[in-house]
């Protein structure tokens, strides 16, 4: 998975690793931007080599925690998730492509979903291109399920206009999955008394004593923001940590996948 | 890399060396499983012509069977004493069909002296453990004398064609007319003896 090329897509850019990195800025209202659209604005190295990975940012997988009234056969849960799904996605339950995986708590599951007819003129595109495009997750929860060192610990994963918290047991498992909008005020500034003092102190609390938490940030453009928030942090919880890293943010999720993520 | 959270529609195979033993196995246990499906179709086709050959072989021991059954029923309605009987009677005739009366009828004309005629000869009942050749008759005549009759009997024992010479009955009807007479001998063609 090291050697493989990646490209990744936030609202606002894509980005490559093919030819030493290409970066591409576009503009959509959509939260996904459209394949045709993405093809255009695209640098030919995108096609460079046979294959390619696609990361998206995680909010763009609609990551979703739901609770099933009953526990539902095996074979058949995927349809009562897509079914309590209905009406909190954009896009037809027809025409999604669903995964998911338990949580902690009894009949809870942590969902993430993407359009099909997208990800198929996706597949499409690579294929016309001769590139194949195996893997196609979101940014964070790829590094969550590639890396063994995220066990035990709670994961803090900072992006331009939201954040993630993870929280995983010692085999893996989820017990906590969140994804919060950072408070912005009417002149789009970070409110940062907010973010601490409602968000991220209450959930540092109710971590377990002892549990390591990990601070990530994959926006470049956040990382002065991302220092203050984890002095205060780390000022507050000695289980804190800062996990910095440089770079672009596919660079960041480079750097960490080859890492193995440091614990 | 894990693929629970994958959505490309086409993802990549992973070469992991325990995916590649399973593989491994798998095509392996495939090509047992076909030879051992060949194995079992050729099995299969012998036992069905091993059971062909099984059914011939007892169709054929049924019909020996019944055969066997009707020969014995044969047997059982066969009546030996009558058969014995019967084959008395087929001798009887054989042996008078088998008998050279004209020599023999040459022997005896010559043997007659003039008081005695000859009424009736016929085969007599064959001992047995005998000369298969040899013929025992029985004779039956009438003299004019006592000695005459005598000197018949005389001269047939002394004949080397005939043997046993024995007297069996005699009846005098009308005294001082005819003596009525049997007697039993042997014959064997000449040469025999």
């Amino acid at each position: 998975m090291n050697d493989l090329s990646w490209i990744y897509i936030s609202n606002q850019a894509t980005e490559g690793t093919q030819a030493n990195g290409w970066r591409r800025n576009h503009t959509s209202e959509e939260l996904l931007p459209a394949v045709a659209s993405l093809r255009q604005s695209w640098d030919a190295k995108a096609f460079s080599g046979q294959r390619v990975g696609m990361l998206l940012e995680d909010d763009m997988l609609y990551p979703m925690r739901i609770t099933l009234d009953q526990t539902p056969p095996r074979k058949e849960r995927h349809h009562f998730l897509l079914w309590k799904l209905k009406r909190h996605l954009p896009y037809p339950i027809e025409q999604v492509t669903l995964r998911y995986l338990p949580l902690q708590q009894p009949n809870t599951y942590l969902t993430f979903s993407l359009p099909t007819p997208w990800l198929e003129d996706l597949d499409r595109m690579f294929r016309e291109q001769g590139v194949h495009c195996g893997y196609v997750g979101g940014l964070f929860s790829t590094l969550l399920e590639e890396g063994k060192s995220f066990r035990g610990t709670t994961a803090i994963c900072f992006f331009k206009d939201f954040y993630l918290l993870a929280q995983q047991n010692s085999r893996g498992g989820y017990e906590r999955f969140n994804v919060r909008r950072l408070p912005f005020d009417a002149a789009h500034r970070l409110d940062f008394e907010t973010l601490l003092a409602q968000d991220l102190f209450p959930a540092c609390a109710a971590n377990g004593a002892g549990t390591v938490i990990q601070l990530y940030n994959f926006d470049p453009d956040f990382d002065d923001v991302f220092r203050d928030i984890s002095r205060q942090l780390m000022a507050q919880f000695p289980s804190v940590r800062m996990m910095a890293a440089q770079g672009s943010s596919l660079k960041r999720f480079q750097e960490l996948l080859k890492k193995g993520v440091p614990a | 890399m894990k693929q629970r959270l994958n959505f490309a529609p086409n993802p990549f195979l992973h070469r992991h060396p325990l995916a590649m033993a399973i593989w491994t196995l798998n095509l392996l246990a495939l090509l047992a499983i076909g030879w051992l499906g060949l194995r079992w179709y050729q099995l299969r086709a012998k036992n069905a012509e091993a059971h062909t050959s099984m059914g011939q072989l007892q169709q054929e021991r049924q019909s020996l069977v019944d055969r066997h059954r009707d020969i014995l029923a044969q047997l059982d309605a066969v009546n030996f004493s009558d058969y014995r009987r019967q084959m008395t009677l087929f001798q009887g005739i054989q042996t008078s069909f088998s008998t050279q009366w004209g020599p023999l009828l040459d022997t005896l004309g010559t043997l007659l002296p003039e008081d005695v005629r000859l009424l009736e000869l016929k085969p007599g009942t064959r001992p047995g453990g005998e000369n298969t050749q040899t013929v025992l008759l029985q004779l039956r005549g009438e003299a004019r004398t006592k000695d005459a009759e005598l000197r018949f009997m005389e001269a047939l024992d002394n004949q080397p064609e005939f043997s046993n010479v024995v007297f069996e009955s005699e009846t005098y009807d009308q005294p001082g007319v005819a003596v009525a007479f049997e007697i039993q001998f042997a014959y064997e063609p000449r040469g025999l003896r």
